[in-house]
């Protein structure tokens, strides 16, 4: 029998390969706290390479947003690199106040940064920025635009990382929110993201609370990793849960997930000291037993 | 055909599907409709059909592996998948004549494989949640047909390029 399958040799290594398969995705899925050397270096070189390509067509984008109309009447070629110039200019100025505006309100440190790529298959969500650990971002920090929250980091390398965004669909941990009534706060949590209606999913919300449309959605304090008061969206929908004894909602983002140029990522000290904090209870406890 | 000219070409590819080709396609634009241009992947697939099975493996895994490695979130997944579908349209007989209909047509066939194959890893693996349906009729069908169509000028390419160094060899592409 076993001779007979090493004589067959194509299906001997096709079956190893797919062995190999399980063995490397098992280890190397989920939540992973640091990614390998050689994981580190090939990325930060894809991130490098990839900010050549994507300069061009970003500011190509953003001419198409800002200046189509005035196109027509002047076909001299420097005209139109010159206002293209200028569209870009006032794009990225108008973005730019925004996110200082953002940033005086909110009243916590923030990291702006590019975008450089986007996973190319929608399967999972993410997006690649051009600031890393030496920044000063690690991972689980939440990243936001002028608009509203988009996701977290996923994973980060010295001078790039990767952002989940809340339209993934492989949903990670909820994201422990509020729905922010005229008279008090109703807690719920954020699962999943509907790609039809384009909403998210904010499940667990007690049956007794009166929801209406168009109420704010916003983190909690109380997560572990994301900051307090970071705008999610409104309330659009308000459905029965699953099982009946819950209500959901379906929650209109207020942040854009398409076209993302420039985005902050979020450091708050608070959440820094109790990542840390949780890393020395885990290891005492360890030590301990 | 020089080695350096197609790692250099199929890196070139690599990259504009990644960051070049998101500012441009319909979803950065709100499209429900989903274009995963798989650039590099038409490249494997039309060098496996110029140069036989092995060449299509060994680029496969390669190319599947960095983009594991950039953009994936578990390693391995394009590496096996992209591997498998140069390796296979590499075995297709050669004594087809392949004009750029046939090429362009065997291109769709594993883009389609290529698709469902790694979604079928990822759901399986609980990646991504997608219902089967929304994922073919959203993501691998307009895709299937968005790579086809970018195929060809790729196939040109290639073909320039096989013309240029191979007058040696039989030509089996006319």
């Amino acid at each position: 029998m076993l001779p007979r399958l090493f004589a067959n040799r194509r299906l001997f290594i096709l079956l190893l390969s797919v062995i190999l398969l399980l063995v490397t995705m098992g280890m190397t899925r989920g939540d992973r706290e640091q990614l390998s050397l050689p994981e580190t270096g090939v990325k930060n070189a894809a991130a490098w390479v990839q900010g050549f390509f994507s300069r061009p067509v970003q500011a190509a984008a953003g001419w198409f947003d800002g200046s189509s109309n005035q196109l027509q009447a002047h076909n001299q070629q420097n005209v139109i690199q010159l206002k293209a110039q200028v569209a870009k200019l006032k794009q990225e100025n108008k973005q730019l106040k925004k996110t200082l505006d953002y940033t005086k309100d909110q009243k916590v440190d923030t990291i702006t940064a590019r975008v450089v790529a986007r996973s190319p298959d929608l399967w999972n969500n993410r997006v690649v920025i051009n600031q890393g650990s030496k920044d000063g971002i690690r991972k689980d920090m939440p990243v936001v635009t002028y608009e509203g929250l988009i996701g977290r980091v996923k994973a980060v390398t010295g001078h790039m990382a990767d952002v989940q965004l809340l339209t993934d669909t492989g949903s990670g941990p909820g994201i422990a929110a509020h729905v922010q009534t005229e008279d008090k706060e109703v807690f719920g949590l954020i699962e999943g993201y509907d790609t039809k209606t384009k909403r998210l999913l904010m499940k667990k919300i007690p049956s007794n609370a009166k929801l209406k449309k168009g109420q704010l959605v916003v983190t909690s304090g109380l997560s572990d990793i994301y900051t307090g008061d970071l705008l999610i969206g409104t309330v659009d929908k308000i459905t029965s849960g699953e099982f009946g004894v819950d209500q959901m909602v379906y929650v209109k983002p207020a942040a854009r997930f398409e076209q993302l140029q420039y985005v902050m990522v979020v450091r708050d000290p608070v959440k820094l000291k109790l990542k840390e904090h949780r890393k020395e209870i885990d290891s005492q406890g360890k030590g301990g037993e | 055909m020089p080695r350096w000219i197609l790692g250099l070409f199929l890196s070139f590819l690599f990259f504009l599907e990644g960051a070049a080709a998101q500012g441009v396609l319909p979803q950065a634009w709100g499209s429900p409709l989903v274009f995963i241009p798989q650039f590099a992947v038409s490249g494997i697939i039309l060098l496996a059909l110029y140069n036989g099975r092995y060449e299509g493996l060994a680029w496969g895994f390669v190319f599947g592996l960095l983009y594991d490695i950039v953009y994936g979130q578990v390693i391995g997944v394009h590496a096996f998948s992209t591997a498998v579908v140069g390796y296979v349209a590499g075995s297709i007989p050669r004594h087809i004549k392949l004009g750029p209909l046939v090429a362009l047509l065997v291109t769709g066939l594993g883009q389609a494989g290529h698709l469902l194959l790694t979604y079928g890893w990822y759901r399986l693996f609980g990646i991504t949640h997608m219902a089967w349906n929304e994922a073919v009729f959203f993501h691998v069908a307009p895709s299937v047909l968005f790579n086809a169509a970018a195929a060809f000028p790729v196939y040109l390419f290639m073909r320039w390029l096989v013309d240029r160094t191979e007058t040696r060899r039989n030509r089996w592409f006319h």
